[in-house]
């Protein structure tokens, strides 16, 4: 039963215009975004720095850079949500700020704004305390993010972030062999792959499921469907593999592209090229996003039948995108994480764990869902809960049309 | 303004935008918490007007074809007086009326705040940019009678200028302000009406 239902919902996804909208601009976005290859290659010596600098170093200087800037203004840019905002601290949360820089630099506020603002200012001007760790002087620059309201320079991520990619040419050859040792070269394009994909497969899935949901309402099949056999379950499960089968149909056929491009440069390189990561970025990374939007789609629009869910993973999507701190190695809670580059391995590894329990919690909301789209369903079935068929139609309207 | 056309308008915020107006107005009003409003310079100023803003012409001019969505409401509208035009374009002006009064509170709330920029230039740029993605969303909407194709149009035309279209879409690249370029608004803007009309006459001849 299941099997002849997933066959027919196929065959009805290879009706609807919306499917091929959905073909139309993923191949559009995939040809733009990744039709020219861009190889990995090896760092070149005179294009690199000579003389190393810790990261530590580095991201302890930079934060004491800006914060002569900005402490002594007291305007502070944060993006909380991609876009600039300017926060100015209160007197009081302004004193705090000032004893961090004192626990941190051992400069009174006053001092150190004179620094600031005596014309001589540079990066070196003011060193941190010898005796202040790396750790506490990051434990030092979360209060002061918090202070903030967050999504402030000083983020711990974001001030290491800035200093993740290589900065000499040993740092550069060492990473250049991590990709071909250990992403085998088709695992860097893996994950640049879900990287651009996923942007888009944040919100094009919410359509299909939109559509698929009120079809039924618009073609007045739902009474028939309902007196049917089949179990609200087969019905809904049928719908949803269908529609995850046909979105995933196009990205196999994209991704088997980009793979094979890099598997020939893999062999260019001399390395054995492993095809099957790009496959397990596909599956791990990409496949909980669009279960978690179709599930979003399913699960409202059987809900109100109307076109709430696209306004609400539309905002969803918004909030997502911008939020992203950074562009390479970013998790957090997104619904995309974000990997824009090609290579890395280093920063992928360090992210992993994040980005193993964000995608396992993604995927469990879809599951979730998914059964609460289930339940509705029945209940709309049987008569129940939803006597009027949809959840917001049950409130009648006292206006005269 | 005939009382008609007036119950008209009123009867269209009750029954039909006043869900989206409801969602306009959530997130007008959580965006000086996500957003900073004060002190922008030419640059995030435009920013904020064009890629946030623009969002709202999606939320507010898609919504005016969908009563008719259901056939039975459809065919009773067909069969009154006043003509399918008149009508779809009394619906059409309350969409733009409401996007201009909560564009001109957005801008002087900027304004306030001590941004910098042209009042004039970003009411027209954004009223542009709002009218062609609405315009586009109507224009599916006619043509296929498919709410949800309707939304991802202009939703993906967005995209396609966020993840870096100004090389292909020239002058119909919708932030353009960021770049400090401003003519592309006249394009945007003439696109915009040709779609929008192509939208209401095809509407209204189907609906006849």
């Amino acid at each position: 039963m299941f099997f002849t239902l997933f066959l027919k919902e196929c065959k009805e996804l290879l009706r609807s215009i919306t499917y091929y909208m959905f073909l139309l601009c993923t191949i559009l976005f995939y040809m733009t975004q990744l039709g020219s290859f861009d190889p990995i290659s090896q760092p070149v010596k005179e294009e690199m720095k000579e003389e190393p600098v810790s990261k530590e170093e580095q991201a302890m200087k930079a934060a004491i850079s800006r914060l002569m800037t900005e402490f002594s203004a007291n305007s502070y840019s944060t993006y909380p949500f991609g876009f600039i905002k300017e926060v100015r601290l209160s007197g009081e949360e302004q004193e705090q700020a000032g004893q961090i820089i004192e626990k941190l630099t051992g400069l009174s506020p006053e001092e150190f704004i004179r620094i600031a603002t005596d014309g001589k200012t540079s990066s070196d001007a003011v060193q941190v305390l010898r005796n202040i760790s790396y750790e506490e002087f990051m434990e030092e620059m979360e209060k002061l993010d918090s202070l903030l309201g967050g999504g402030s320079y000083y983020e711990p991520d974001s001030l290491l972030g800035n200093t993740d990619f290589p900065n000499t040419y040993e740092e550069a050859e060492a990473e250049y062999e991590r990709v071909l040792e250990k992403d085998r070269v088709t695992g860097a394009y893996g994950r640049i792959f879900c990287d651009y994909m996923g942007i888009i497969m944040g919100i094009l899935p919410v359509f299909l499921a939109v559509t698929r949901s009120v079809r039924d309402k618009r073609a007045k099949a739902s009474q028939v469907i309902f007196a049917k056999k089949a179990s609200s379950f087969t019905i809904q499960a049928s719908r949803y593999a269908a529609t995850l089968a046909m979105i995933f149909l196009p990205l196999l056929i994209l991704s088997t592209m980009l793979n094979s491009q890099a598997m020939y440069l893999a062999g260019v390189l001399s390395v054995k090229g492993n095809p099957l990561y790009m496959y397990e970025y596909l599956f791990g990374w990409l496949m909980p996003t669009v279960m978690v939007v179709l599930s979003i789609g399913f699960f409202v629009t059987e809900l109100t039948e109307g076109p709430l869910a696209i306004l609400l993973q539309g905002g969803f999507w918004f909030y997502t995108i911008l939020a992203a701190q950074k562009l390479t190695g970013y998790v957090g809670t997104s619904l995309v994480p974000r990997f824009n580059s090609v290579g890395y391995y280093s920063i992928y590894e360090k992210m992993k764990p994040a980005l193993v329990a964000n995608r396992l919690s993604y995927l469990l909301i879809s599951i979730v869902l998914f059964a609460l789209t289930v339940f509705v369903y029945e209940k709309k079935r049987r008569g129940g809960l939803f006597h009027a068929r949809t959840l917001l139609s049950n409130t009648k309207s006292k206006h005269k049309a | 303004m005939p009382e008609h056309y007036y119950q008209i308008q009123k009867v269209n915020i009750k029954h039909n935008m006043l869900p989206h107006i409801i969602a306009g107005a959530v997130c007008l009003l959580i965006s000086p918490l996500m957003i900073g409003m004060k002190n922008l310079d030419s640059y995030q100023t435009a920013k904020v007007i064009e890629i946030f803003f623009s969002l709202f012409g999606i939320l507010l001019f898609v919504p005016v074809f969908m009563p008719e969505l259901n056939k039975s409401i459809g065919d009773l509208i067909a069969s009154k007086k006043e003509s399918m035009g008149t009508l779809l374009f009394m619906r059409f002006l309350t969409s733009l009326f409401l996007t201009a009064a909560i564009l001109f509170g957005f801008l002087t709330a900027l304004h306030f705040g001590n941004c910098r920029f042209s009042f004039y230039q970003s009411f027209y740029g954004a009223m542009a940019n709002c009218l062609f993605l609405g315009g586009m969303g109507m224009l599916f909407f006619s043509l296929f009678n498919h709410m949800a194709l309707a939304y991802m149009m202009p939703v993906l035309y967005y995209i396609i200028c966020y993840g870096g279209g100004k090389k292909y879409l020239g002058n119909f690249y919708l932030f353009s302000m960021m770049w400090g370029s401003f003519q592309e608004k006249h394009f945007i803007m003439a696109a915009a009406a040709i779609m929008i009309f192509l939208a209401i006459t095809l509407r209204s001849r189907q609906q006849k």
